[in-house]
């Protein structure tokens, strides 16, 4: 057997695995473009999938929930629903959040859902109404049975659910794909603050490739750069924003 | 008469109300002679009397001296005018099982227009008999009296001992005055002095009023006795107030047992449901606001109330809402009444707004806002849109979910955080230079070094919040490359430690 033979083989069965899931294009949902080629290639096909449940961790500082709203600028353009954010407390500040791309009005907020029961409630009724192009849960806990809930909601009511957790914190127990979003000392000349920079890890994915990049985020996109140190890599335009 | 005849009302007098609500405290006062007692000029008289007073010849306004001459044993509480309103006023709650118009005729009477109603409890008759027979259960004696105006049943109720009348509804005038011709003076609500002078006149019935000149009677005694009769027999109309505001749409069902199970309030439910949206549809409004009143065997009820983001008038998705709550229910002892109203409508065609009409996710939208909305409290739910002002905290409106979106973006070219602490953080910092961002900050007992920093960027409210010293904001990072949003509030002084504040974190 030729090594493009098995090659194919083994696309066929991932494709049949997927449909039995109802992941990805067989469920006719899709995937979401990162416009990141690095990133995308450790993706199965290439992007996030749509319509399933992924896990953002991140610490304290705001990285992950950078990473998120750009997650979620993203699912918002290629859908024109609202996406929904349901927060732990009553700290989402939009004029903040838009310059990841989120426009006013397009998100809509539940504040102070303090008990993780609550919060996956909510979220899986919010997954469940279908009018939604994404939903956000800031969980700290869901065990096996109540992130499976969660996926099989997703995957009914077509919408994308992103769950941010902290580090300290147990995270949910399953998802299609795992992130881990930590800050980086930005690129600066040393006079100011420069762009955010992130050490965005895909801790693990379904059909995917778990990887690490260093992504900078700038007012026209984000980027990513080899290794922290490597400034001369920068794409000149990006280099122009930072 | 044509045209009104359709309108009945019932009127319920508490004969003793005052002696009845001390008695369920003391009930030994009930076998004893009572009366309430207040102070008037410097003298204790009798305010009321309970009925075995009243039979031993005491009647209110008797001076306390005098009245334990007749009665040496009389047993004496001093009246709480305030409690006794208040006792009244949850007997016309109560009442509100039958009619949503219950309201207070007067001190110690209930006004229920019960037009259309009736046949739910099985006719007038018994309904007033129901209504009598748990009143009694209660430690009250009611008489009640039913007629086409408050004025009569007022009349009715109190036209004969012991005993409540119902009044046939009037053909006509004619018919009217004949009904209420022997009716005595007292019945027709006139105040105290009016109707002493009257019956200083040797008028005794309603009767003995017919003949007399209208205006002559005006000009002699005020305009009151005639205004009463033409209430009573229907020639003016007489609006009573409800004790709480009737909603326009409302539907009941009273059961002829009891019902406790889950199943049998869902049943009611969706019964009440089906017949309220086809009263909004026929008016072309939508629910905002829901009240469910059950009313218990005990005379309790129970509300449950829950609120739309948006006009509604499709039963599933209010029957989904009222389902997740059900449970707050506690039937008691079986729910006799449920009762639906709409408390808050809002036309049903209004314009539609944004994403709401795309891909008709907008129903789904609103049914999920008004689940989380009802679980959580609608005030948690936002739709962040911008606001003018300079301060951070003020720069976001929280508009409900289904406010029109503004038209403006946010602020672009300044740096603002993805999450504002609310209030802001009181931090300790170092800033050696005055204006110069800190090189340290301490927050939590954790230090935290500064690698580079942007700002100041000054921001003051507005003039009209003069009280606020202005805030002089930086953008700072850490060695780690966490950002932070510190500000200095005030100007600097020399001699004084300048107040730190974290007030957001950016990515």
């Amino acid at each position: 057997m030729t090594g493009t033979a098995q090659t194919d083989i083994v696309a066929r069965l991932r494709e049949r695995i997927r449909r039995i899931e109802g992941i990805g294009e067989a469920g006719g949902r899709g995937t979401l473009r990162l416009g990141l080629e690095a990133v995308e290639r450790a993706l199965p096909d290439g992007g996030l999938p749509l319509a399933g449940v992924h896990e953002i961790r991140g610490g304290e500082d705001g990285a992950a929930t950078g990473f998120c709203a750009a997650l979620l600028a993203r699912l918002q353009a290629g859908d024109g629903r609202p996406v929904l954010w349901l927060e732990r407390r009553r700290e989402l500040y939009m004029p903040g959040l838009a310059r990841f791309g989120l426009t006013p009005g397009s998100v809509l907020t539940v504040s102070d859902i303090v008990r993780d029961a609550d919060m996956l409630w909510a979220v899986e009724e919010a997954l469940q109404c279908g009018a939604l192009a994404a939903v956000v849960g800031e969980i700290r806990a869901a065990d096996f049975t109540a992130s499976r809930r969660l996926q099989l909601a997703a995957e009914a009511g077509g919408v994308t659910c992103l769950l941010l957790s902290g580090l300290r914190h147990g995270g949910a127990a399953t998802a299609l794909s795992r992130w881990q979003v930590t800050g980086l000392p930005s690129f600066g000349d040393g006079t100011g603050v420069g762009s955010p920079c992130w050490r965005v890890e895909l801790a693990r994915c379904r059909n995917g490739r778990p990887a690490a990049w260093t992504l900078i985020w700038s007012p026209r996109g984000w980027a990513a750069v080899e290794t922290a140190s490597e400034e001369s890599g920068l794409p000149d335009d990006l280099r122009a924003a930072i | 008469m044509a045209g009104k005849g359709k309108r009945r009302f019932l009127c319920v007098w508490f004969p003793w109300l005052v002696t009845e609500r001390l008695a369920r405290r003391e009930p030994e006062l009930a076998r004893q002679v009572t009366a309430a007692i207040e102070e008037q000029r410097g003298r204790l008289v009798l305010a009321a009397v309970n009925r075995r007073a009243q039979h031993a010849g005491l009647t209110p306004g008797m001076v306390l001296a005098d009245a334990r001459a007749v009665q040496p044993v009389l047993q004496t509480r001093f009246v709480n005018r305030a409690a006794d309103r208040a006792s009244l006023v949850r007997l016309a709650n109560w009442a509100t099982r039958y009619t949503p118009w219950a309201g207070l005729a007067d001190e110690n009477s209930l006004f229920l227009d019960i037009s259309g109603c009736a046949h739910l409890f099985g006719g007038e008759a018994a309904l007033a008999d129901d209504l009598v027979r748990r009143l009694a259960g209660f430690g009250l004696t009611p008489l009640v009296g039913i007629a086409d105006t408050p004025g009569a049943a007022w009349a009715a109720c109190r036209a004969r001992q012991e005993e409540g009348t119902i009044l046939a509804p009037f053909e006509s005038l004619t018919d009217a005055m004949t009904a209420l011709k022997d009716f005595p003076l007292p019945t027709l609500r006139l105040s105290p002095d009016v109707l002493d002078s009257l019956t200083g006149f040797g008028l005794r019935t309603l009767g003995a009023l017919y003949p007399l000149e209208r205006r002559a009677l005006t000009e002699r005694f005020g305009a009151e006795p005639v205004e009463r009769l033409d209430q009573a027999l229907g020639v003016t109309d007489e609006p009573i107030s409800p004790i709480a505001p009737v909603p326009p749409h409302q539907a009941r069902e009273a059961f002829a047992e009891a019902i406790a199970t889950r199943e049998a309030i869902d049943g009611a439910l969706r019964l009440l449901l089906d017949a309220l949206c086809r009263s909004l549809a026929e008016s072309g409004e939508g629910a905002r606001r829901l009240v469910l009143a059950c009313h218990r065997a005990d005379g309790s009820v129970c509300r449950l109330r829950l609120g739309t983001s948006r006009a509604s008038r499709w039963p599933a998705p209010l029957f989904r809402l009222f389902a997740e709550r059900l449970d707050e229910i506690d039937p008691g002892f079986g729910i006799e009444v449920m009762a639906l109203a709409a408390t808050r409508t809002e036309p049903l065609a209004a314009a539609q707004a944004d994403w709401r009409a795309k891909d008709g996710g907008g129903a789904g939208l609103a049914e999920l806002v008004d689940r989380l909305g009802n679980r959580f409290g609608f005030g948690r739910i936002a739709r962040p849109r911008p606001h003018q002002s300079w301060l951070p905290e003020r720069a976001v409106e929280e508009a409900q979910p289904f406010a029109a979106a503004g038209g403006t973006n946010w602020p672009a070219g300044r740096e603002r955080p993805l999450r504002l602490l609310a209030p802001p953080e009181p931090v300790e910092a170092m800033a050696p230079v005055p204006d110069d961002p800190p090189v340290l900050f301490r927050r939590r007992g954790k230090a935290y070094r500064v690698r580079s920093a942007d700002g100041p960027e000054r921001l003051e409210g507005e003039w009209w919040l003069k009280d606020e010293p202005p805030r002089d904001y930086y953008m700072v990072e850490d060695e780690e490359g966490r950002r932070y949003w510190l500000y200095r509030q005030g100007l600097y002084e020399p001699g004084t430690a300048p107040r730190w504040f974290l007030h957001g974190v950016f990515a």
